[in-house]
This record gives structure tokens, C-alpha cells and sequence, in this order.
């Protein structure tokens, strides 16, 4: 069938499209020197690769602190998440869109004149080059995505599971635990992973509000793009890549194996 | 003491009246209907009854007790609602050993009581099953099971059978019937069949327009409605207006002996089944414009001379479209109401 055909074309483009430059990392990573003009790297090594990861503390310290500041800033968006997206899903009350509209904003004006503003705030609090003062401005970014998924789906299980659980006894502790997180436990887990995700490449922000003490990997890897070092680049680029994946990995086989993979939501 | 006391509840939804002025008495142990039209708030008075809304006004008392204000996990009434809200994510055990596990009942007497339930409900294999595995009247029995197992004081069913087939909701009504003769707890059924709301309850309570208009028992209810709101809602009715004077109701359908004070604008009503037809009997003389046979019954519409229109339910067949008959209304059926 010819829309078969065209659909499966577009399928194999877009794998084309997201491997293609992991191909383009994995071959830079292992070609020691690779100058111009030649076409096919000169030296290539895999050796150096395990030196540069190996002996190397700092990059140890970028992705420790990339991991913890993510783990963190997850943990904030979820802990704010929850209670907004369930009062924008499912309540109606005066000023709902504004609000809805005020919640996106973070990601709609341009990032380094929302954080330098943060950035001052930080300052004042005694904040800035923290951990945790990353985190929280991490968070500021990650809560739009967040809000969004999360309210989705909030809307779409609505109340009347919670209320059923409440009328046969269950105090609001049970009722969360059993009934709600559950039921949105799809949109919990993607909104954690966006969290994540963002917290984890964050450039800008990091640079800004850690002030130069916080280290992340994203901060570590730059300098060694914006110095040509394609080589050093690329094996740093694959351990980011490695490292989320790892995390997310990791995350969604511990939600699982506390819940069941099927469940339904009847109309 | 009864089972559950309403006293001047009413509720305001986005500055509209939902509930007026509602005073309503259920005895322990009674099972009540609560009839009315969609959309006339008997859904938002159970649940202020359970506690998922809190009235604008008024207060509640279940078993005596004052629970306006107390929190729906701490009351004893519970809600099987249309969709019957199933935990979609637990299976048939887990969904009717919720309440029980919830209260922290031991796993012994949890394990007995979901047992014994579900023989009840004759679904003894399907403790492992899904509501997505189940078949409509098989989530509403689980749904009951689920409420039932936890020996509530009130049960509140608001319209449970609507969304099953006809065989289904006969079946069901029985099954809910039996469950309360055998429980014995309060119930209020939230219903707008008038033949459900007379099969199954001791009382019904009619709601119209956001107020309570009349409760009294089947009988009552349909033989002597007691205003034209509450006849109007009952439906199968024929409207005769007229004027009342001296003692005397005057209209196109005849003179009756009426109680009223005179007035010009009043309303009688009989039943479509209380309209006498004959080819011979009768004062009024009128001409069959329309025939439906129903098997049991035959629905006619007769044209008056002046043009008023009567409505005759009756078991004879034997006329036809065109046919003079004579009309007569025993005025003992007769009910009229200032208008």
C-alpha cells in the first residue's frame, strides 16, 4: 500500500534523523586526531577513551553534581506539580486561565533575562553559587512542562475516584497512596523525566546562579567545544547522553515495580 | 431516631439555587425514592448527604447525629453512583476489600466478609478480574458489593440502573431489593422512572424545581397528587381548565362539586386510564382523532366539541379513528387545583 510505504519512509528519515549525530559522536570519540583534509580519522583509539574518563575527578564531580542538582530539582517540580495541576485540572475558580497563563510563562520569556532576574533573588538569600539555589531555579524552568503534562491528566482521571475512596473510608493519605497516584502515574513519570531532562542540560542558568562553584556536565563539556576539541567533546557529549539515559532508565524500573503495568481508565 | 434527617438544606452552585429549603425525614431502615427530573439537584442532595458537598444552608443528621460538617471518610453513608466508579486499576477483590482495608480490618476478616460478598452478589470466580473484564450489570454488583460489604448505615443509589439494558434493570432492582431486606440499611434510590421509584421504596419524595413537593407512600403519591406540579410530573394525565364558582368546577368536560374557593383560573386533571369511553354512556359527546394500539392497552385522543383534547387509555379496541363516542369522568378522580 502506498501510504504503508511513505509512512514507513518518514519513520526511517526520523531514525535517520536522531541517529544520525549519535553515529557522529561515537566516531569523533574514537578518533584520536582527525585533521584536515583528511577524510578518514589518522588515529584512532579507544584506549584514550578510558583515560580521559578514568582519571579524570572532575568530570566525576561535573556528573555527580549534574545528578544530584536533577534529582533535586525533579523532586521540587513533582512536590509543586502535584497540588497546582490537580486544582487547575479538575476545580474551576476564579482566574483559572490567568493563572493557567502566569504558570507558562518561565519558558516564554527569554531564559537569561528570566534568570538574571532570579539571580538577583538568589543574591539576596544568600543563594547564589549553592546547590540548592540551582535546583531551585532549575525548578522555576522544569515547572511549566510539568504543569502541563501533569494537569492533563489530572483532567482526564478527574475526582470521582478519590471521592468513591473517601465515602468507603480512606483518609486523604490512603487516598493519594492508592487511588490517585496510580491513575496518574503516566503523566507523574513523564513529567519527572521532562524535569529531569531539563534540569540535567541545563547551559545558561547553571552558569549564571552557580557563579562558576557549581560544576555541572553541560558546564564542563563547553569549554572543550568552544576549544575545538572535537575528540574530548564527543566522549564527554556520549557520557551525557549515557548518564540520563541510565537515570531515567532506572527511574521508571523503580515506579514499576511498585505498580502494575495494566490498568485502564473506563469512560 | 432516623436514619437520616435533612433540615432546611440548601445549596448555591456559582450563585444558582441547586437546592431549596430541603426538610426531609428517612426512617431507619426505610427505602426511599427520590424522584424528579434530570437536572433538579438530587444528585448534589446525596451527595451532601455523604459529605462530598457541604450546603450552603441547613443541617444533616444521620442516625441522629449531627454530620454537617463532619468529613465523608468519618460518615456511614455511601454513594453507588450511574457510572459505578469501579477503581480501575485494582482488581474485583481488591476493589470491594478496599473500605475494609482501608478501616484496617485484619486480612482474616477482610479475606471472609469480600468472600461472602461476592456470593451475595453470585460473582464468586471473578475476585481476580478487572472492571474492564466485567460486563455492565457485573460492575454495578461489584459496585454495590463494594459499599455493601463495609455494612453502611445509609446507601445512597443515584439512578444505578439507567445505563442497563431493560432485562438488566428488572433483574437488578430485585437483587437491590433483596440486599436491603436483607441488610436492612437506610436507602435513598435517586431515580426519574416513576414505575422504579413506586416497584422498590416505601416512600417516594418528589423534587421539582430545586424543592421538595411531596413525599408519601406509591399509593399516595400517584392516587392523590398534591399539587399540579407534582400531577404535571406524573405524567399520563389529561389537563381540563376551567373556573371554579359556587361550590362548582365549570368546564368543557362537565360541572363538578369542587372545594375551592370560587377563582377564575383552575385546573382539573384526571389519569389517561380514569376517562370513561362508551358509544352510548356518557354527557360529553367528542370524535376519535387518533388510535394507537399497544397490545395491552389502546390509547386514544378524542376531540370535545369546543376543541379541548382528552386522552382515554382503555383495554377496549373496538374504536376506530372517526368514531363519535361518549366521554365520562367519574368526578370522584377528578383532582383540581388553582391554576
Amino acid at each position: 500500500m502506498k501510504g504503508g510505504k511513505l509512512t514507513l519512509l518518514v519513520v526511517q528519515c526520523a531514525i535517520l534523523v536522531f541517529a544520525g549525530p549519535l553515529l557522529a559522536l561515537v566516531v569523533q570519540a574514537i578518533s584520536l586526531r582527525w585533521p584536515f583534509p583528511s577524510l578518514l580519522p589518522t588515529v584512532v583509539s579507544v584506549r584514550h577513551i578510558v583515560r580521559l574518563l578514568w582519571d579524570n575527578p572532575r568530570l566525576a564531580e561535573a556528573v555527580a553534581s549534574s545528578l544530584g542538582i536533577a534529582t533535586m530539582t525533579t523532586i521540587f517540580t513533582l512536590l509543586l506539580a502535584f497540588p497546582a495541576a490537580k486544582a487547575l485540572g479538575v476545580y474551576n475558580f476564579p482566574g483559572k486561565e490567568t493563572i493557567k497563563l502566569l504558570a507558562l510563562l518561565p519558558i516564554m520569556v527569554p531564559t537569561a533575562t528570566v534568570t538574571m532576574g532570579l539571580h538577583t533573588g538568589m543574591l539576596r538569600m544568600g543563594l547564589a553559587g549553592s546547590f540548592l539555589g540551582v535546583a531551585i531555579v532549575h525548578t522555576v524552568f522544569a515547572l511549566p512542562y510539568a504543569l502541563r503534562i501533569l494537569m492533563h491528566v489530572f483532567e482526564l482521571v478527574g475526582e470521582r475516584h478519590e471521592q468513591q475512596a473517601a465515602m468507603l473510608g480512606a483518609p486523604w493519605g490512603r487516598v493519594f497512596y492508592s487511588i490517585t497516584l496510580p491513575l496518574v502515574m503516566p503523566g507523574a513519570l513523564s513529567a519527572a523525566t521532562m524535569s529531569f531532562i531539563i534540569s540535567f542540560s541545563q547551559y545558561i542558568t547553571t552558569f549564571m546562579i552557580g557563579g562558576g562553584r557549581i560544576i555541572t556536565l553541560p558546564l564542563y563539556l563547553v569549554p572543550h567545544v568552544q576549544g575545538g576539541e572535537w575528540h574530548v567533546a564527543s566522549v564527554y557529549s556520549l557520557v551525557f547522553v549515557v548518564a540520563t539515559l541510565a537515570a531515567l532508565t532506572l527511574m521508571q524500573y523503580l515506579v514499576r515495580r511498585y505498580y502494575r503495568e495494566t490498568y485502564f481508565l473506563s469512560p | 431516631m432516623a436514619g437520616i434527617a435533612l433540615i432546611g438544606v440548601t445549596k448555591f452552585f456559582q450563585g444558582r439555587l441547586t437546592l431549596s429549603q430541603i426538610s426531609l425525614e428517612v426512617q431507619n431502615g426505610e427505602f426511599m425514592a427520590l424522584l424528579g427530573p434530570s437536572g433538579s439537584g438530587k444528585t448534589t442532595l446525596l451527595k451532601i448527604i455523604a459529605g462530598l458537598e457541604v450546603p450552603s444552608a441547613g443541617r444533616v443528621y444521620i442516625n441522629g447525629v449531627d454530620v454537617t460538617m463532619v468529613p465523608t471518610e468519618r460518615r456511614q453513608a455511601i454513594i453507588v453512583f450511574q457510572d459505578h466508579s469501579l477503581f480501575p486499576h485494582l482488581n474485583v477483590y481488591e476493589n470491594v476489600s478496599f473500605g475494609l482495608r482501608a478501616r484496617g480490618a485484619s486480612r482474616q476478616t477482610v479475606g471472609e466478609k469480600v468472600a461472602a460478598m461476592l456470593d451475595i452478589i453470585q460473582l464468586p470466580d471473578k475476585a481476580q478480574s478487572y472492571p474492564h473484564e466485567l460486563s455492565g450489570g457485573e460492575r454495578q454488583r461489584v459496585a454495590l458489593a463494594r459499599a455493601c460489604v463495609l455494612e453502611p448505615s445509609v446507601l445512597l443509589l443515584d439512578e444505578p440502573f439507567s445505563n442497563l439494558d431493560i432485562n438488566l434493570r428488572l433483574n437488578m432492582r430485585e437483587f437491590v431489593s433483596a440486599l436491603h431486606s436483607r441488610l436492612k440499611f437506610t436507602c435513598i434510590l435517586v431515580t426519574h422512572d416513576k414505575e422504579e421509584a413506586f416497584l422498590m421504596s416505601n416512600r417516594v419524595a418528589v423534587l421539582l424545581d430545586n424543592s421538595l413537593e411531596q413525599v408519601a407512600t406509591p399509593e399516595d403519591l400517584y392516587g392523590s397528587p398534591q399539587s399540579l406540579q407534582v400531577a404535571t410530573f406524573l405524567g399520563e394525565r389529561n389537563l381540563f381548565p376551567g373556573s371554579v364558582q359556587g361550590g362548582y368546577f365549570h368546564s368543557e368536560l362537565g360541572h363538578f362539586p369542587c372545594d375551592l374557593p370560587d377563582m377564575v383560573s383552575a385546573v382539573a386533571t384526571c389519569r389517561f386510564d380514569q376517562v370513561l369511553l362508551s358509544s352510548t354512556v356518557g354527557d360529553i359527546e367528542g370524535r376519535i382523532i387518533q388510535r394507537a394500539f399497544a397490545g395491552r392497552s389502546t390509547t386514544y385522543k378524542i376531540a370535545l366539541k369546543q376543541g379541548a383534547i382528552v386522552t382515554a387509555v382503555c383495554g377496549q379496541q373496538q374504536f376506530v379513528v372517526g368514531d363519535v363516542v361518549r366521554v365520562e369522568v367519574d368526578s370522584r378522580y377528578l383532582l383540581i387545583y388553582p391554576s
